[in-house]
């Protein structure tokens, strides 16, 4: 029992890494442009069934479609900022919700199009990778490509702490987060940081895509579930930071794996229990943050009920 | 218009020789039915160094956004140099070296005090990476901000928030700065450092455009005199010509001559 526990803790974990790729982007997004990318999601997707494509059809290896698809979807990035989510971002916060969920509808009726609803994975083309682990102590296994998921996971967040603390880009795209008319009034092109973010938050969650796809199947609606998972890791990480977005990802990949001790089906609800009582604390904590600290949001609570015993009228 | 009426011979200075670096002409922005400019024109010289005054809500701040290109304007040119920039972005306006700061001070939080002068130093690339570095720490010693580098900026106070303004603006490197109400808010001794640094970077050539109520520090510094009220220029010239005129004591002062 205690080593089912360990396994899964250490699993968990692991898995964690794979939400902290695919919310890193998104967190980048809400983070620094303020833009909700509710198409994230079917971008992993497509990111994963481009390099299916490159991998089964034109025989490339992995390692080389991923390197290939990866430029290509920063691109699409690119443009999709430039043409159409600069323009919804002018239109106030209901235009970006209402253009990326038509976007994220359109990707996944395009990609069936192109690729049909067949499941497709890429676990046949990595070969050992997909089942390989190393044993450790007390039977527990740690399988190779969760470890590597795992650890491009550290690269990623750690590299994107980097550029924004470090870099001139970086440096930019904060300042425009900040205040972008006082951004371009020094000369910043705040249009050209958030293009280059969401180039980045793109490419991201393609590469999660891939993941997903290695260790399991995607179809072209596979997205908007892995939507939710990192919207999950965002919110429970706390918005706008990106450490904070590799801790959520670790919560919640925990707790669907704990939840998995309990039965199959109880695995992705514990996650989303989880996330719905991490965002009751946040929003519990800000509002008394708003009122004085929690201690006195406890004495405003109590005053409440005293007054209501004693029909008072004070707070 | 008392354009030119204000204009004597006793305020001719070797500025008036040199062509308009920055010149806007019939400037009208309008918000609605209000009119935040109504057929401003205005010109500054390579070098010189103009005051502009008028009672809140004369535009003043308006201009500065319309030559900055905060916004576009209703109608009306502005020129800078030899080129007309009324179609010109803020950041297109930054590179060409026009810089201003905020009345209110609009610092990028998140970032350090250090940080908010490198993207205005980096911005553009006009400046190599070392390049950029040092002169951000430059304009920080001289803005009285060196000690403070690497603080955040959302630990910092009021005044030094307006330190940061001024050093963001040179962190540009402007030939034309435009300063919206910097002086407000510090003691004798501050006012004192501020007109000095300003009077530091006139006598390095650069071309100033200073929004102030502290009519005794802008009088130490400037040339030219600019009497803003309801959108449009009412008097300029020499500063005490300007300062003696009927309509600018009514306007701004709230006295009629005697």
């Amino acid at each position: 029992m205690l080593d089912g526990t360990a396994q899964a803790l250490i699993q968990g974990v692991l898995l964690g890494g794979y939400y902290a790729i695919i919310a890193a982007g998104l967190s980048l997004m809400v983070g620094v442009v303020r833009f909700i990318n509710l198409a994230h999601g079917d971008m992993a997707v497509l990111g994963a069934l481009v390099t299916i494509t490159l991998t089964q059809v034109l025989g490339m290896p992995v390692l080389l479609s991923i390197l290939l698809m990866l430029p290509l979807m920063g691109l699409l990035g690119w443009v999709m900022h430039a043409v159409l989510f600069e323009r919804a971002m002018k239109g106030g916060l209901l235009l970006p919700i209402l253009v990326t969920i038509g976007l994220g509808a359109a990707l996944q009726n395009a990609m069936f199009g192109i690729w049909g609803s067949d499941t497709r994975s890429l676990g046949a083309d990595i070969g050992s990778l997909a089942w390989e682990g190393w044993f450790l102590p007390g039977g527990i296994i740690l399988g190779k490509l969760p470890v590597i998921v795992f650890c491009v996971a550290v690269l990623v967040i750690g590299g994107l702490h980097l550029m924004l603390r470090r870099t001139k880009l970086g440096r930019a795209i904060r300042a425009t987060a900040s205040d972008r008319e006082a951004a371009e009034m020094c000369g910043v092109d705040a249009a050209r940081a958030h293009r280059a973010a969401a180039a980045i938050a793109v490419a991201l969650a393609a590469l999660a895509g891939v993941f997903l796809a290695m260790r399991a199947q995607v179809t072209p609606y596979s997205g908007p579930a892995q939507l939710i998972f990192a919207f999950e890791a965002v919110v429970i990480g706390g918005l706008g930071s990106l450490g904070g977005t590799l801790i959520g990802g670790i919560v919640l990949g925990v707790s669907q794996s704990l939840g998995g001790l309990i039965s199959a089906q109880a695995s992705l609800l514990t996650g989303h229990l989880v996330f719905v009582a991490v965002l009751i604390w946040r929003l519990g904590r800000d509002w008394s943050a708003d009122h004085g600290g929690w201690h006195a949001g406890l004495v405003a609570q109590l005053a409440r009920r005293v007054g209501r015993r004693e029909s008072g009228a004070e707070q | 218009m008392m354009h030119d009426k204000g204009m004597t011979p006793s305020s001719q200075t070797r500025a008036d020789c040199a062509p308009a670096v920055l010149e806007a002409t019939g400037l009208v922005k309008r918000y609605g039915s209000l009119r935040a400019l109504d057929g401003v024109s205005f010109r500054v010289r390579r070098g010189e160094a103009v005051g502009i005054i008028g009672p809140n809500g004369a535009g003043k701040t308006t201009l500065f956004g319309a030559l900055a290109g905060s916004f576009p304007v209703s109608t009306g040119d502005v020129r800078f140099g030899d080129r007309t920039i009324t179609h010109e972005s803020a950041e297109a306006r930054s590179r060409l070296g026009i810089a201003r700061t905020y009345q209110v001070p609009r610092p990028f939080l998140g970032l350090t005090v250090f940080e908010n002068v490198l993207v205005a130093a980096q911005a553009g690339g006009r400046n190599g990476r070392d390049g950029a570095a040092d002169l951000a720490a430059s304009v920080l010693g001289r803005t009285g901000l060196a000690g403070l580098a690497n603080t955040p900026t959302a630990a910092i106070g009021l005044l030094d928030r307006k330190r940061l303004e001024v050093a963001r603006a040179l962190g540009t490197k402007p030939q034309v700065i435009l300063l919206d109400e910097i002086g407000g808010g510090l003691t004798e001794g501050e006012l004192h450092e501020l007109i000095a640094l300003i009077d530091g970077l006139k006598a390095e050539g650069m071309t100033i455009v200073w929004i102030e109520h502290i009519l005794h520090a802008l009088l130490k510094v400037i040339d030219r005199l600019v009497c803003m009220a309801e959108g449009q220029v009412l008097a300029e010239g020499d500063p005490r010509e300007v300062m003696e005129n009927a309509k600018v004591r009514r306007a701004y002062l709230g006295s009629d001559p005697e």
